[in-house]
């Protein structure tokens, strides 16, 4: 090849991960339990978005559906923990496979559509679950929710009833789920998923059986929301109808798409920045639904395919002579 | 997923001269409502036999190639490759079986670099395209191979470059290493030389030429020059029927093809 | 036997809600390719805008046509937004809808508050019937001859009009319509602001069996969304028995398992998906 050639993908990888490791730990020292707590619940959305992007950003469809993941985990470790008096972690690792389960068994339906079918799909299969967390009130609650989640059992002499430890596992966790998914989209995985947005034939036509594709970037999206999902209901110690809701989809997508589908980072960071809005917004104002919406119709008219875009051509036009090496945006 | 392993060790049936028939189409129909759009067609290849297909436009010779890889259901008929009858199966199934093809159309993965293009092509052939956890960089023999293939053609200098920065020739020629990354047995080629100057004709030309003996080629050609230098047999069809078939020189001078083809 | 006849009348009411909604909402996804999410919003837009004019007038159709007239302007604007962006792509145009569906559902709960109303049936209609051994409320009855109206009017129009021809023209083959001369920029308009009309309308007349309240514009929203999947996308005849099938559905199992209501809707989105992916009377269209 032409010589030494650092992959670009990499050093954004490891660059970000160390970048956001860094300033966790530093809000870990400096931030107080009340900003500790929003940082928390900005990085789970982040993760949650990040995940999302697999689906939205690398494969190419767009789900309106996936907190009926994020809220399954949940409320299985909730009813394990309250009313089994199961271990949380155990409880834990079983959400994530039970959610994880259920993506498994419902994509291959899925993936029979695509494109606006697909997105309406995933609303009216995300209802299903949220019309049952609402109805089998036995179980779930109803739209009580289950409180009384407890935290995670001590390890090391760590106690996740504190705010602060609670951060850096969330932390730790969040890191470490985003560089498996960064590891699997740098490697045939990604590359493939790309291929079916771009010309689904043309991957078929060397073989690839598209179908299981999508299934894989599915049940992968699935499983970190999922991961969101157990740390969300750790930190708020209570699972209710907010966690399979529909707005919590759109949210999340709305992250991709503004954050730039395909990039990872993007959407993460506008997952997280989404969050801190909202938190502002509410302490101002009633109309978050409203600022939501307009930011959506912001988003489509005036950056299409997301800010990361824009921010890389910022940095990239530092820096000329470079080959362009595209990483498959919008 | 690994072509190599699924394919037979033993070719399927064995035509007259001992070479094996890569490639069986049985009275193929096709209809689309009421409109037929190909109706019992027939075809026999054997390993490494170069065959054209001919016929004026709306004859249905696209139509049959998307019939034999699986992207129009066949209303009825039966195909085979390499011995395996593949007539309800999936396109990727086809493809794993021995079939390769290109596109009238050219459809490449634009947003991609043109090595990526390629590597999707060749960590399938390796095997490669199922180690989820090991990056790209670190997959040596896929890249090799890729890199060789772009090489072979002339491309290796723009292996960084985007495929919508390539130029048109280039995109045609970077379709048939994409297929030949596959190692198929038959190739199917969809107008290669649609929308190419003189000289890129020229040069795709060469290149068909030079493809492996071990591959059967079908190709669609409007460009009577190149395709009578490039195949040694040939069908012509006709409003969804065969017209007629046989060795090259005797389908030239045949007066139906002349009447209706030929003569225009 | 009493049961089952209320249960059904009763489903025929919501389905004929349901079509009134889901027709314009399956027909502009035919035309457009557009699967318009802010739909529900209209339908409640003009449901709140009728309980107002009505409040303020005591005129039940005044109120009818108040609120149609302001769902369709409101349709009128969110489109000429679309024109920006319609060489763009569909994903984007649905997400836009998004926006606007949250922009005037809150914008909804601002105005009105989010204490649930309702409107009152015209003094005409404000009876009960004795029917086969119940009692059952005129209006609805009404409601439901209204439905079959619709209908038919909107039958007669798709498939015997001029109109009705170039709007299948232009479902079919834009560019030919196009070149066939048809104004299809202005064609997608007006159906489309029609569509927010009759959803706006729905949204009166629903006013008095559902009455006007927040969040009931998502949860007509998504019935008509199953009706359009299940339906078949871009087709009437779908739609109306889509429609029909989705109310009986729904009221049927409200009545009977109120529990897994929801699981009744849905799961037969799944179960038609799984075997007919362009649903029950559509044409293929754009995966």
């Amino acid at each position: 090849m032409t010589g030494v050639h650092v992959p670009v993908a990499s050093v954004r990888r490891n660059g970000g991960l160390i970048a956001v490791f860094a300033l966790g730990v530093l809000a870990a020292a400096a931030l107080d339990p009340y900003w500790l707590g929003i940082a928390t619940q900005g990085l789970v959305f982040a993760l949650f978005a990040a995940g999302l992007d697999v689906l939205v950003g690398w494969c190419g469809l767009a789900s309106l559906g996936h907190a009926a993941f994020f809220g399954t985990s949940g409320y299985v470790l909730a009813v394990l923990t309250t009313r089994w008096g199961l271990d949380p972690w155990l409880a834990a690792g079983l959400g994530i496979v039970f959610a994880t389960a259920l993506a498994a068994a419902f994509a291959p339906l899925a993936v029979r559509v695509s494109g606006l079918t697909f997105l309406t799909v995933m609303l009216a299969a995300g209802q299903i679950v949220w019309g049952v967390a609402l109805k089998w009130r036995s179980v779930t609650g109803g739209s009580d929710g289950i409180p009384g989640v407890p935290r995670p059992t001590q390890v090391l002499g760590l106690s996740f009833v504190d705010t602060r430890t609670f951060f850096v596992l969330t932390l730790v966790v969040v890191v470490l789920v985003v560089a498996l998914v960064w590891r699997l989209m740098e490697g045939p995985l990604g590359l493939q998923l790309r291929g079916v947005r771009q010309s689904d034939l043309r991957l078929r036509s060397l073989g690839y059986d598209v179908r299981g594709l999508r299934m894989v970037a599915f049940v992968v999206s699935a499983f970190v929301a999922s991961v969101a999902g157990i740390l969300a209901a750790f930190f708020n110690q209570f699972v209710g109808t907010n966690s399979v809701d529909w707005r919590l989809s759109a949210q999340m997508l709305l992250a991709v798409v503004i954050g730039g589908p395909g990039s990872l980072w993007g959407p993460f960071v506008a997952g997280f920045g989404l969050f801190l809005l909202q938190v502002f917004a509410t302490n101002m104002t009633d109309r978050w639904t409203l600022i939501l919406g307009l930011l959506y119709i912001l988003a489509v008219l005036v950056i299409p395919r997301g800010l990361w875009p824009l921010v890389r051509r910022a940095v990239n036009g530092v820096r000329p002579g470079r080959v362009r090496a595209s990483r498959g945006a919008a | 997923m690994s072509p190599a392993a699924e394919r037979p060790a033993e070719l399927g049936s064995r035509a007259n001269g001992g070479h094996a028939v890569v490639l069986e189409v049985d009275g193929l129909c096709k209809s689309f409502g009421g409109l037929e759009a190909v109706k019992d067609l027939s075809l026999v290849l054997e390993e490494g036999q170069r065959h054209g297909v001919l016929g004026p436009n709306g004859a249905g010779k696209t139509t049959l190639f998307n019939l034999i890889c699986g992207v129009y259901p066949v209303t009825s008929g039966r195909i085979s490759v390499c011995g395996f009858d593949v007539t309800g199966e999936p396109v990727h199934i086809r493809v794993r079986r021995g079939l390769g093809r290109t596109f009238q159309i050219t459809n490449l993965f634009q947003e991609m670099t043109v090595l990526e293009n390629v590597l999707l092509a060749t960590t399938a052939e390796t095997g490669d395209s199922r180690s989820y956890l090991r990056r790209l960089e670190s997959l040596p023999e896929s890249r090799r191979k890729a890199e060789e293939h772009l090489g072979a053609l002339g491309l290796a200098d723009l292996a960084e470059h985007t495929v919508d920065q390539l130029g048109y020739g280039q995109q045609r020629q970077l379709e048939v290493a994409l297929a030949l990354a596959l190692k198929p047995r038959v190739l199917l080629l969809d107008e290669p030389t649609a929308g190419l100057s003189q000289v890129e004709t020229a040069a795709m030309t060469d290149l068909v030429r030079r493809l492996p003996a071990t591959v059967a080629v079908v190709m669609i050609e409007h460009d009577l020059d190149v395709i009578f230098n490039l195949v040694d047999t040939m069908t012509v069809m006709h409003r969804g029927q065969l017209l007629c078939t046989g060795a090259a020189c005797d389908v030239r001078i045949d007066p139906r093809v002349a009447e209706v083809y030929l003569g225009r | 036997m009493q049961f089952f006849l209320l249960q059904t009348l009763n489903g025929l009411t919501v389905g004929t809600l349901l079509f009134l909604i889901a027709s314009g909402l399956s027909v502009v996804f035919g035309l457009m390719r557009v699967m318009n999410l802010s739909h529900g919003a209209m339908f409640l837009f003009g449901g709140y805008v009728g309980m107002s004019v009505q409040g303020a007038s005591g005129n039940f159709l005044l109120a009818l046509a108040a609120g149609a007239a302001a769902a369709g302007a409101l349709g009128w604007v969110v489109q000429r937004l679309f024109l920006r962006t319609l060489m763009g792509s569909q994903f984007r145009q649905v997400l836009l809808t998004l926006g606007v569906a949250f922009v005037v559902s809150d914008s909804i709960l601002w105005i009105w508050g989010g204490v649930p109303r309702s409107i009152r049936a015209p003094s005409l209609l404000d009876s009960s019937v004795g029917l086969l051994g119940i009692t059952y409320p005129t209006y609805r009855l009404a409601l439901i001859a209204l439905g079959l109206l619709a209908g038919l009017a909107l039958w007669l129009l798709w498939e015997r009009s001029l109109w009705g021809a170039m709007l299948r023209a232009c479902v079919d083959d834009r560019e030919i319509a196009a070149a066939q001369g048809i104004d299809v920029a202005t064609t997608f308009s007006l159906v489309f602001v029609i569509g927010a009309a009759l959803a706006g309308a729905a949204g009166v007349l629903g006013g008095v069996v559902l009455g006007v309240s927040i969040g009931l514009d998502f949860e007509v929203l998504l019935l008509a969304v199953v009706v359009v999947i299940v339906g078949g996308m871009g087709s009437l005849s779908g739609a109306f028995v889509g429609s029909m099938t989705v109310g009986l559905l729904d009221s049927f199992s409200r009545a009977s398992f109120p529990e897994f209501a929801y699981f009744t809707i849905f799961a037969p989105v799944v179960v038609v998906l799984l075997l007919r992916p362009r649903g029950l009377f559509g044409r293929a269209v754009d995966r």
